[in-house]
């Protein structure tokens, strides 16, 4: 199969998603045809260096042998029974390993994290409700916050471009400043923006906690924002915020868990522990979708009545899936087998290293890097810029995917320290490459 | 309304009152037959429970 062939066929074919579907008369699609490592494969034989890892899904690599074979030996005995009336031996042990890593005794599956965040969002409302208080159905989110695509989701995600058309299905919560260290005026650390932000969040916790049910943050780096990394000092405060005013914390750590900002998961950092905890996209080294919500005892046992109504109804049709479980448990076993966090703080040391060359590049402002997570933005760069970069990284046999004018690194985690060199040779001459002309379509900052 | 897959050696989830097949393609004509014998003998067995007081949910 030719790649123009397969192309052709894509577009007249497949919807694709988080894409203006005009755009690719102008900028192909890539076609991939297998992948390995920290790379993938066209199928003309061209690779590209998956410096993203596929939208952050990808921890240790395509194909890891460990949770193929995971996987290959779970289709031997089961491979999917409904999970409502019925348990299997990956989901039992998987729901056991995930609270004693947390502490956070139940948990609840999705199939990704849009749809962990639903749960989330649901079971603290109607935690409230089981408890005699119905009006606390609200939730307090940060700007520029990225929860998903989902009506509820959105309804907590501070992003026009993927929010505006939806209005009329999105309820209105209450936005506040979020503590993203770039906003330090001079003379200010990040701890004095983290506190600022809190500032903001207690006023309106102060005015408002009688109608709110949780705050939800991704945990020390935002994402979808442009890799917005903060002082870990928000988190402390607040958690204490939450503690005071009784409204529930969910860490929306689909993206900052499993080792990417350091430790196994980000709020580890700042010694709390949510109420509510969403993981996705690395659970499963990035082979098959699952999400699950890890929930607080005391919140389970709200639930647990005679009571039908009292009861938490929602289900997924692949709700707790035997393979995605026995992936998830692969991935638990390489962390720990591989010893997975203390390698990566070795690694992160080593490439922070080859990296800081960027830290001084006259293109370059905002270095910055929190764990396996590296990020830069891009001085006057005209817009269209992240396309542009995007495929000038592909003649550099790069996949880098810029949010508006940040450029970031989130690479699995089996990246050589001659690959980081690619990747910062490649990023360097793509930076050179790239042209600071107006583009042909302006874009919005997407990930 | 309990799930009666224990006795007859079926799983069948009623929606409220409404008991419903919905089996594999693969199912033979004997698995069909079973399938009829253990749902007989479950409406046969199956008694009124007070205990729950159950929404329809599928």
């Amino acid at each position: 199969m030719k790649n123009t062939n397969l192309l052709a066929r894509s577009l007249a074919a497949v919807w694709h998603p988080c894409t203006q579907m005009k755009r690719h008369e102008s900028f192909p699609l890539i076609p991939i045809a297998r992948a390995q490592g920290a790379w993938l494969f066209d199928a003309d034989g061209k690779r590209y260096l998956d410096a993203v890892s596929s939208w952050w899904v990808n921890l240790f690599g395509h194909g890891e042998p460990r949770i193929k074979a995971a996987i290959c030996q779970q289709m031997d005995s089961l491979e999917h029974v409904m999970l409502a009336g019925f348990t299997h031996q990956p989901v039992v042990e998987l729901s056991e390993r995930l609270a004693a890593l947390t502490g956070l005794g139940h948990a609840f599956y999705g199939s990704d994290g849009a749809s962990a965040i639903e749960v989330a969002l649901k079971m603290s409302v109607h935690y409230w409700r089981n408890l005699g208080q119905p009006q606390k159905n609200r939730f307090v989110y940060l700007e520029n916050s990225y929860h998903g695509e989902t009506a509820g989701a959105l309804s907590v995600t501070d992003v026009p471009i993927f929010r505006a058309a939806y209005a009329p299905l999105v309820r209105e919560n209450f936005c506040v400043m979020n503590p993203d260290a770039r906003q330090a005026e001079a003379g200010e650390t990040a701890a004095d923006v983290a506190e600022r932000a809190i500032q903001a969040l207690a006023a309106t916790l102060a005015e408002h906690h009688q109608d709110i049910a949780a705050l939800i943050i991704e945990p020390l780096v935002q994402g979808a924002a442009g890799m917005a990394m903060y002082d870990m000092s928000y988190l402390q405060k607040a958690r204490a915020l939450c503690d005071h005013h009784q409204i529930h914390l969910i860490c929306d750590e689909i993206a900052v868990g499993f080792g990417r900002t350091g430790s196994m998961f980000a709020y580890e950092q700042a010694k709390i522990r949510p109420d509510f905890l969403c993981l996705s996209k690395g659970i499963t080294g990035g082979f098959l979708p699952l999400a699950v919500v890890l929930s607080r005892d005391e919140i389970y046992a709200a639930f647990y009545h005679d009571d039908i109504n009292r009861a938490f109804l929602h289900s997924h049709s692949y709700t707790g899936n035997p393979l995605a479980c026995a992936a998830a448990l692969a991935v638990l076993d390489i962390f720990l087998d591989d010893d997975v966090i203390a390698k990566n703080a070795d690694k992160a040391q080593r490439w922070d290293v080859v990296f800081a060359a960027l830290a001084t590049h006259p293109k370059v402002k905002n270095y910055r890097h929190t764990g396996m997570i590296w990020a830069f933005d891009v001085m006057d760069a005209a817009p269209g810029f992240a396309q542009r970069f995007f495929a000038a990284a592909l003649e550099q046999e790069l996949l880098l995917r810029p949010i508006g004018n940040t450029v970031y690194f989130m690479p699995p985690y089996c990246l050589s320290d001659e690959e980081a060199v690619h990747l910062l040779m490649g990023t360097i001459a793509a930076l050179d490459a790239v042209e600071n002309v107006s583009a042909e379509f302006i874009d919005a900052a997407v990930a | 309304m309990q799930p009666l897959h224990k006795a007859q050696e079926l799983l069948l989830r009623p929606i409220a009152n409404t008991v419903y097949f919905m089996p594999p393609y693969c199912l033979s004509d004997e698995e069909a037959v079973h399938l009829l014998a253990g749902t007989m003998a479950a409406l046969d067995t199956v008694e009124i429970s007070t205990e729950f007081i159950d929404v329809a949910v599928a």
